[in-house]
């Protein structure tokens, strides 16, 4: 019996339509999620006021309640102490700290 | 079954020689295919996570303080008194003025967070404690308590009731962790320690009634402008921010205009030019003799060019289409590896949460723009010079 030959023009449209659709569907998905979902950023700048993201970003505007410039401006030389500009830094902190943990 | 008009079969039939041609020059398809694929994968991948912690930093400040005062000195900031909240009230309409005191502890190899706050008079503190994993949220009288991050747990080993003694130079102190913020938070929370707004000022060596900053919640917000100007006027030594530009601050922090996401565009942009000029060039040759046979059976110009921008409009859709639904399946299945080291952690701290991610409409058209738009740029020429070549020059090989 002979197999009917489907035509590359109806794979790559079958193919492309597919692809498009489940990034549609994502995208329609995720839109939705941002937009009903829980807001926990707004529970905490509500309460704490400004805080930047945990994340590290471009080094002028690190993490920092403010966003404030924490790199350069803070030590004469403009050493860094932020992760991706390297450790040189951290030798300049100053105060060092060291932690005990006593379990209750 | 109805026959389909003329001109639209024409076209049909063009989008199908289009597609064949896609089969005939294998070698050039795949070219281009694979490398555009992996240039929007990687692109798509960091736009969905940048435009996630985008737009969560957007939600968060529509919550926070209509102006936020700090002072200045030599152009950095330090503490003020806080008998400035007590001055700005008297001659601002304002609805509440909260201090804030924060600074940075370097522990282990890491730098945290420290923030003092007191929660009497902290607005929607009650709904602070909904954000817990563990244990509960200070109240105004409590001293000597933290309420910390799940990640600041992980990473110095500390669990709710534990004490913790913080020794520097000159004092050790000491606080008992009360409460554990859960790790659906962790995007704010990830090396953050809250503690009551004495005990901080105490660990921060900072002078008494001082804080480090004030929030001002104003009645009514379209007085925002107007009373930030007339702050800056009374007190020019104060840095006033308001909430709109804290909005544009995290645009440029986190948006497209942020570091990675900036670079990837460039490095985007001159591998699908080098692409495009690779795929023109490669196969001028090839298709001048077919152009030559195809012009010698009718078809025009204009039905060449036609041709040859179908066939650029499907590479560019096709590794568009793949690139996009891997970039999705990267970030929302895999917990987008490598990428997340890039975006998450500050200092020495890696936090093990879930990146936010955003997959919105425009970012899908963004991509498939970026794909489309330089490919047909790069073979607009050679396709038309191509195009023009006289059948009988190419017969003749000349």
């Amino acid at each position: 019996m002979k197999t009917p030959k489907v035509s590359r023009l109806k794979i790559i449209i079958f193919a492309m339509t597919l692809l498009f659709t489940i990034s549609l569907v994502h995208a329609a998905y995720s839109e939705l999620s941002w937009q009903y979902g829980p807001k926990y950023g707004r529970t905490f700048v509500g309460a704490l006021g400004y805080l930047g993201l945990s994340i590290p970003s471009e080094c002028l505007s690190s993490r920092n309640p403010l966003l404030e410039p924490i790199c350069l401006p803070d030590i004469p030389g403009g050493y860094c102490y932020h992760e991706s500009c390297g450790k040189v830094g951290a030798t300049y902190l100053g105060k060092n700290y060291t932690i005990e943990v006593v379990p209750p | 079954m109805k026959r389909l008009p003329r001109r639209f079969q024409e076209h049909s039939n063009f989008f199908e020689y289009a597609v064949n041609s896609l089969f005939t020059y294998k070698t050039r398809t795949i070219a281009i295919v694979v490398s555009l694929t992996i240039a929007i994968m990687i692109l798509g991948s960091t736009i969905f996570v940048s435009d996630g912690l985008l737009r969560e930093a957007q939600l968060s400040v529509e919550t926070a303080p209509d102006i936020t005062v700090q002072n200045m000195e030599a152009g950095r900031v330090v503490p003020m008194p806080n008998a400035y909240a007590e001055y700005l009230g008297r001659f601002l309409d304002v609805r509440r003025i909260v201090p804030r005191v924060w600074g940075y502890v370097y522990l282990q190899d890491s730098i945290y967070t420290l923030m003092g706050i007191d929660p009497s008079t902290t607005p929607i503190a009650e709904e602070l404690g909904l954000t817990l994993e563990s244990g509960r949220f200070f109240s105004g009288n409590e001293r000597n308590v933290a309420v910390i991050g799940s990640q600041v747990g992980d990473a110095l080993n500390i669990k709710l009731n534990d004490q913790v003694k913080i020794t520097e130079v000159h004092a050790v102190y000491s606080f008992t962790v009360i409460g554990v913020f859960d790790s659906d938070v962790s995007l704010f929370t990830s090396d953050l320690i809250l503690i009551d707004i004495e005990t901080s000022r105490d660990f921060l060596d900072m002078p008494p009634d001082t804080v480090s900053d004030l929030c001002i919640y104003l009645d009514d917000e379209t007085k925002i402008p107007s009373t930030a100007s007339m702050i800056s006027q009374v007190y020019p030594d104060l840095r006033v921010i308001t909430r709109e530009s804290m909005k544009d601050a995290f645009a440029s922090t986190y948006g497209l205009r942020s570091g990675y996401v900036s670079v990837l565009w460039y490095v985007l942009l001159i591998s699908v030019i080098l692409v495009a000029w690779n795929q023109a060039s490669s196969a001028s040759v090839e298709s001048q003799r077919e152009v030559g046979i195809l012009k010698a059976l009718g078809f025009s110009t204009s039905n060449i060019l036609e041709i040859r921008f179908l066939e650029t409009l499907l590479l560019g859709f096709i590794s568009a289409s793949i690139g996009i639904f891997l970039a999705i399946f990267y970030d929302l299945y895999l917990g987008a590896p490598i990428i997340r080291n890039f975006m998450l952690g500050w200092s020495a701290i890696y936090p093990n949460f879930p990146v936010p991610i955003l997959i919105s409409f425009g970012s899908l058209l963004t991509l498939y723009a970026a794909a489309i738009i330089p490919l047909l740029v790069g073979t607009l020429i050679p396709a038309w010079k191509s195009a023009i070549t006289e059948p009988d020059v190419v017969m003749r090989g000349s």
